[in-house]
This record gives structure tokens, C-alpha cells and sequence, in this order.
């Protein structure tokens, strides 16, 4: 059974409220299984079968396991930095590598760390180290996002978002 | 992995950096393809399914998530020939790749090197707007950066950037998926 922990954001999070350092709330999902492996590979017509041929995975691939896909791990990311902006903000930007394997039983971790700050046509943009760990504490998927967020009595972050022409000023 | 740049970037490569694909249309945003995906990675977000409570948000539609429509490629469009039967056809043992499934005008002219081993070294999205149901999408891939680079020991190396741009039939650009591969 997935345990979801969901996210505390009730209201609009704003850029004047985050300092450098900050850790943001995680999203918590675990422990995963092969119907949710499955389910993934299903939805986005993925038929590479180290995602649900156990059996080619473990003895023609050499793998522990069927392995959680690449293309979820970023898929969930973005889910978790677009609600860490919701309302009215906006993930802009993101990137990241894959590194450690995710398998079923594996429970991972969303998280975020504010790295920093800026103004840019009095929008504020939030820079932000990010990663998915697993139950081990072994990250597997760090990166970097950066989120538009609305600062107290500024203008609304528009949709569709228009990246900033200028250099954003600190 | 410790690099340094090399600075000699053949012509014939540096002539395929702007390459690009035709811009073709990926696909449609379906309500029951947006549900597939949504639950899939677990979020119960209702402007993926509740038109009231989504027309009353910033978005005024049900949209798809936010890498929803970079997966239009994966998929098998209806009337076309079975892919996935061809590839077993030809090799039982195939191991079911998506990446050895591509084909058509998706795919860029390959690079004229003899570095073919292909590590994904990392991908960057920048995301603009989320498509909304009903909508058509359209992409292209370019050769956005190559750069020619010595690994270590020495030996040369490439770092490929190739970018899919994700856009609505006014051109109007959704989200830009930036993969960068390294070649040796």
C-alpha cells in the first residue's frame, strides 16, 4: 500500500517568506510496488521490460529487480515542486540526473532546499537544490529547480509564464 | 568524471549544431490518458479532472501535468503498424525499448562520429504552460550545443545537448525538454 504524506500547503507560499537554507516540506510515497511500476509503464505506453519482466530484468539484465522508471522519478518531481508553488506560482525550471536504482519496496522522499534568491521584474525567483531520496538515505534523483513565486503585494506570476528578459537582480 | 574542454570540434559536427526535426504534431491531450497519468504519479490534483474547480483557477480548463505531453512519443497512434509485435518479430529476445521503438521524423540525423557509446548525463525542462484538454501538441528536436571534450585520460569525448520542443498548433511553446548526453 502507498502511504502518502500529503503536502501542507494550504495557502499561497511567497518569496518574501523563504530564506536561504530553508527545507522545504517533503512529499513522502512508499513503499512502491511492481502494480505501481506497472501502473507507470502502462500509462505511458513504456514497454522496456526491465519495468515489469522480472524475470528478464533479474537474469538477462543482471538487475535486482524490476526498476521504478527514470521518466516517474521526474514525473513525480515535478509534481511535488508544482505544488510546492500552487496557487499561483510557477515551476519554471528543473533538472536533474538519475543515479541510485529505485526498486519495489523502495520508499521515496521529494525534497527541497532553498539555495536562492532573486528579484526579476519584482517576481521572485527561488533557487532550490532538490532530490528524491530513498529509505537509505541514498539520494537518487538530485537536481536543481527553480520556482517564480509571487513576493507580498507584487504582481500575480502570469500564466502562461513568460520567462524574464532581463538578468534577475538579487 | 573530470573533463576539460578540447576545443576541436570537427566541422562536420559543428555543421549538425541547429539540426532540427520537422515540428510535427505528438498528439492530443485525452482526458483518460491525463487520468492514467496523474494517477500514476499519485496526485489527486482536480485540475486534471474537475472542469468546475480547474475553469476556476489560472488555467480555466483541465490541463495535463506537467510532463504529460513529453510522453506522446512512447505511444502507438491508432490505425499505425504494430511496433512492438515488429521488434519481437524481428528479435525475441528485444528487450522492449522505447528508445529502439523511435523512429520517423522524431529522430535526428545521427552524428557523424565514431563516439557511439551514449551515457544520459542529465536532463533540463523548462516548463511555460500546461497543454489543456483537448488540445493538440506538436515538437521537434534540435541539436541545441556539442562540445568536444577530453575525459581523465585523455581520450575524447562529446557532450550533446539536444532539445524537444513541446508546442500548441499557434507555436506557442509549452515546455522544452534539454537532454544532454556525453559520447565516447
Amino acid at each position: 500500500m502507498v502511504a502518502m504524506e500529503p503536502l501542507q500547503v494550504p495557502s499561497q507560499r511567497y518569496f518574501d517568506e523563504l530564506a536561504l537554507g530553508d527545507i522545504l516540506p517533503t512529499l513522502v510515497i512508499g513503499p512502491l510496488t511492481t502494480a505501481h511500476v506497472m501502473r507507470w509503464s502502462a500509462a505511458i505506453e513504456n514497454w522496456h521490460r526491465i519495468h515489469y519482466d522480472q524475470a528478464f530484468a533479474i537474469y538477462h539484465e543482471g538487475l535486482p529487480n524490476v526498476l521504478v522508471q527514470g521518466s516517474w522519478k521526474q514525473s513525480l518531481l515535478c509534481r511535488y515542486l508544482k505544488d510546492l508553488c500552487l496557487p499561483g506560482g510557477w515551476l519554471w525550471k528543473v533538472g536533474f540526473q538519475h543515479r541510485a536504482m529505485v526498486v519495489p519496496g523502495d520508499t521515496v522522499t521529494c525534497w527541497a532546499r532553498v539555495t536562492g534568491k532573486r528579484l526579476a521584474e519584482d517576481l521572485g525567483h527561488v533557487e532550490l537544490e532538490v532530490g528524491m531520496r530513498l529509505q537509505s538515505g541514498v539520494e537518487t534523483c538530485p537536481g536543481k529547480a527553480t520556482l517564480v513565486l509571487p513576493a507580498r503585494g507584487g504582481p500575480a506570476v502570469p500564466y502562461p509564464f513568460v520567462p524574464p528578459p532581463s538578468p534577475a537582480r538579487e | 568524471m573530470s573533463t576539460s574542454d578540447s576545443g576541436t570540434l570537427p566541422p562536420e559536427l559543428q555543421a549538425m549544431i541547429g539540426t532540427q526535426t520537422e515540428r510535427t504534431r505528438a498528439g492530443v491531450v485525452e482526458a483518460d490518458g491525463v487520468r492514467r497519468f496523474s494517477q500514476a504519479i499519485m496526485d489527486p490534483d482536480p485540475c486534471y479532472w474537475d472542469a468546475h474547480f480547474a475553469g476556476a483557477t489560472r488555467y480555466g480548463a483541465v490541463v495535463a501535468p506537467p510532463l504529460y505531453c513529453t510522453h506522446f512519443g512512447l505511444k502507438t497512434p491508432a490505425g499505425a503498424p504494430d511496433r512492438l509485435d515488429a521488434a519481437f518479430a524481428h528479435d525475441p529476445d528485444f528487450d522492449g525499448s522505447s528508445v529502439a521503438m523511435a523512429s520517423g521524423p522524431q529522430t535526428l540525423p545521427k552524428l557523424p562520429t565514431t563516439l557511439v557509446r551514449i551515457l544520459n548525463a542529465g536532463n533540463e525542462i523548462e516548463l511555460r504552460r500546461y497543454p489543456s484538454l483537448g488540445e493538440e501538441v506538436f515538437s521537434h528536436m534540435r541539436y541545441a550545443e556539442i562540445t568536444a571534450k577530453q575525459d581523465k585520460e585523455g581520450r575524447p569525448m562529446l557532450v550533446v545537448a539536444i532539445e524537444t520542443i513541446y508546442s500548441t498548433a499557434r507555436e506557442e511553446v509549452l515546455c522544452i525538454v534539454r537532454t544532454s548526453q556525453i559520447r565516447r
